[in-house]
């Protein structure tokens, strides 16, 4: 057989996908095609991109797992856990552990959503890919985390914990809003204002930090998810592109799920911040600088650009977003500490030389409205865990303790009477998006307010056994057990000797 | 039934935090609630403020939170007098 | 006179791939000249104003051995811009706007 190109092999390969069913109707196999009013003209003419076909994929899939698996062994056998610079840099991995790794089960499910509601070739072809590839992730994070947890504390009930924990209320609630949007907005929530306009701030600095503080092993598990990134991306740059193309009723719709998911996806992102500027000993890069390279270069200032010529405009609260890089890991990272005492990943007494860099890399707020209540925890680190359990935001679900980032001394709390109750917003961003939806998002549920109501038991000793983890497992990193434990691993191994050269 | 409480001149705890609360309770009562809760002074004095999107309103302290109005996950402010 | 950082596409490669990467970095200098580079530890960004443009054939010269298109993407993390062309030879990625 002649070599085949890469756009004949692509067709013979993905054609009758699709086809036309005779004995039931379109729209009853499709009940979700016309629900949110987008209209498609010729689907026929959408393609990946890069065109893959299923024996592309698996080839190059398996090299990246080959890739990952060597440095996995290479790491455990050569006891890298030990040999990191500080182990505190393992609670920010366990936050990832909770927050990230159910997210990308998530999207697995997301995607095979999408593919079957969407009766269009190429995108069902290009999520099932994707679909693979967020199980792929969720698994090889899982191995990370399973390895982590035969020394350090937090991860031994993780289905419990992953499931129950207040914390992870938070990107549960995210993709439960994309799983019960039609199938075009999840398309648009995930693939592009998720992967193409934020992933790249999640998987290149955490992993660069990873890098930084010697755990080659969770870099390459960020290298390893980030190498399929690209290609969704693609498929999210794509289906914008269509989107817009197809029909022009459809770009106030496409307009408003970017205002919508871009504040959304941002805010999920704010322990992000934290993973980069405060849990890594050695940084990388600030989350400052990372998003004016990230977000406001490459998306605001490029891609928005290209996306005049359609009427679309910068997503709704864009404005904010830019505004707040300068308080947004502080303010996350002071919410952490707060309820450090409830949660499976520690907060940390800071450093001088956090101090130092902090200070350095956020002139204008650090020392101004943070440094002194990370001070005041060092002195009194229990004494200043909440007394309760914090009102979180309706559409987030963050505690509302961001600060206002025009007059940073004030919260930025926002308050809407809606069906008798009065719902309490983190920011005007999240507030926004409730407006637009209210019966949605009026159906939150909360952990707390459970506890409140004394469903899981009459103390909080019943909340941990709901959570999965005890009291020791929290708190603070440099006075825990896990601190203790990795100094006594080096000790064993011989890390701590310092050796003279004369 | 619960309320949300903000201590606003605390600068430890910045958000509502979830405290139980009946409708029958007073003002009074939920205050010295709160106050046990967080070790405020007790020998200050303080006003319970019920935060509003169309206005915050004074609780008097007297009366019953149904008698004032206050609502199950309702947010409250407390402010040194 | 700051530069409009928002007229770049471009990508961002994974260094593990050692002389792959290189190979790829240099074939993208040899056909665009205003190539630039940007180191971040684990990862090299690979940036051009407007158009970038990566052939097989090029990459093939540097590395002295056949090299398929599909290699790229174990290696290439991330990149802005669209997609615009895409096939067995080579590879643009592009804005559409003229400025």
């Amino acid at each position: 057989m002649a070599k085949l190109t890469a756009g004949t092999r692509y067709k013979a390969l993905t054609r009758d996908l699709m086809w036309d069913p005779k004995d039931v109707d379109f729209k009853k196999i499709y009940p979700l095609v016309e629900a949110e009013g987008i209209r498609i003209k010729d689907p026929k003419r959408w393609e990946d991109p890069f065109r893959m076909t299923f024996n592309q994929y698996v080839k190059i899939q398996a090299e990246k797992e080959h890739l990952h698996h060597a440095i996995r062994s290479a790491f455990e056998a050569n006891h890298g856990h030990a040999r990191i610079v500080d182990s505190r840099w393992f609670e920010g991995v366990k936050a990832f552990a909770v927050a990230i790794q159910p997210a990308e089960y998530s999207a697995h499910r997301l995607m095979a959503y999408i593919g079957r509601n969407i009766p269009i070739e190429a995108i069902r072809f290009a999520t099932f890919n994707q679909a693979l590839d967020e199980l792929r992730h969720a698994q090889i994070e899982i191995k990370h985390y399973a390895h982590m947890s035969k020394y350090y504390d937090g991860l031994h009930a993780y289905a419990k914990t992953n499931e129950n924990l207040w914390f992870n209320t938070v990107p549960k609630s995210f993709f439960d809003d994309a799983l019960t949007a039609g199938p075009f907005e999840a398309l648009i929530a995930i693939s592009f204002s998720f992967e193409y306009v934020f992933t790249n701030i999640l998987f290149l600095p955490f992993a660069a930090s990873a890098a930084a503080v010697g755990d080659e092993h969770f870099a390459s598990v960020g290298k390893s998810v980030q190498s399929d990134e690209a290609r969704h991306m693609a498929l999210g740059m794509a289906a914008l592109k269509m989107l817009l193309e197809e029909d022009d009723r459809n770009i106030p719709i496409v307009q408003r799920w970017l205002d919508k998911w871009y504040w959304r996806c941002y805010r999920i992102f704010s322990v992000i911040a934290t993973l980069v500027d405060y849990y890594p000993r050695v940084r990388a890069i600030s989350w400052k600088r990372a998003f004016e390279m990230y977000v406001e270069d490459q998306v605001l200032n490029g891609l928005f650009k290209d996306l005049f010529k359609y009427g679309i405009r910068p997503p709704r609260n864009f404005e904010d977003t830019i505004k707040e890089k300068e308080h947004y890991s502080h303010a996350t990272m002071r919410i952490l500490d707060h309820y450090k005492h409830a949660n499976y990943f520690r907060g940390f007494r800071l450093q001088p030389d956090d101090y130092e860099w902090l200070s350095r890399e956020y002139p204008n707020t650090f020392e101004r409205y943070y440094a002194p209540f990370f001070r005041k925890m060092d002195d009194h680190v229990m004494a200043v865990a909440a007394p309760g359990l914090p009102a979180v935001c309706a559409v987030c679900q963050i505690p509302c303790e961001f600060p206002n980032p025009d007059r940073p001394e004030q919260m930025w709390t926002q308050y809407v009477e809606y069906n008798g109750k009065t719902h309490m917003f983190c920011s005007p961003g999240c507030r926004d998006i409730f407006l637009e939806e209210p019966e949605k998002y009026i159906q939150w549920w909360w952990p707390a307010e459970s506890y409140l109501s004394g469903e899981f038991g009459p103390t909080l000793e019943d909340m941990f056994e709901y959570f999965g983890f005890t009291p020791e497992e929290a708190n603070e990193h440099y006075s825990s057990r896990d601190y203790h434990r990795w100094i006594r691993y080096r000790e064993e191994l011989g890390l701590d000797k310092t050796f003279q050269v004369v | 039934m619960f309320v949300w409480v903000r201590v606003t001149f605390d600068d430890r705890f910045l958000c509502h935090q979830g405290v139980r609360a009946q409708p029958d309770m007073t003002g009074k009562q939920l205050l010295d609630t709160v106050i046990g809760m967080w070790g405020l002074p007790g020998d200050r004095r303080y006003r319970l403020v019920r935060v509003h999107p169309a206005g915050s309103r004074e609780v008097d302290l007297e009366r019953t939170l149904g008698e004032n109005g206050v609502r199950d996950g309702d947010p409250l402010d407390i402010h040194a007098a | 006179m700051t530069v409009d950082q928002g007229q770049y596409v471009g990508m961002d490669l994974d260094k593990n791939g050692g002389p792959v990467v290189e190979a790829i970095i240099e074939a993208i200098r040899a056909d665009n000249p205003e190539v630039e580079l940007v180191d971040f530890n684990i990862y090299v960004k690979v940036k051009s104003p407007w158009k970038l443009l990566l052939r097989r054939e090029k990459v093939e010269e540097y590395l002295g051995r056949e090299w398929t298109m599909d290699e790229l993407h174990v290696f290439m993390s991330s990149y802005f811009g669209f997609i615009d062309e895409w096939d067995e030879d080579h590879l643009v990625i592009r804005w559409n706007r003229e400025s």
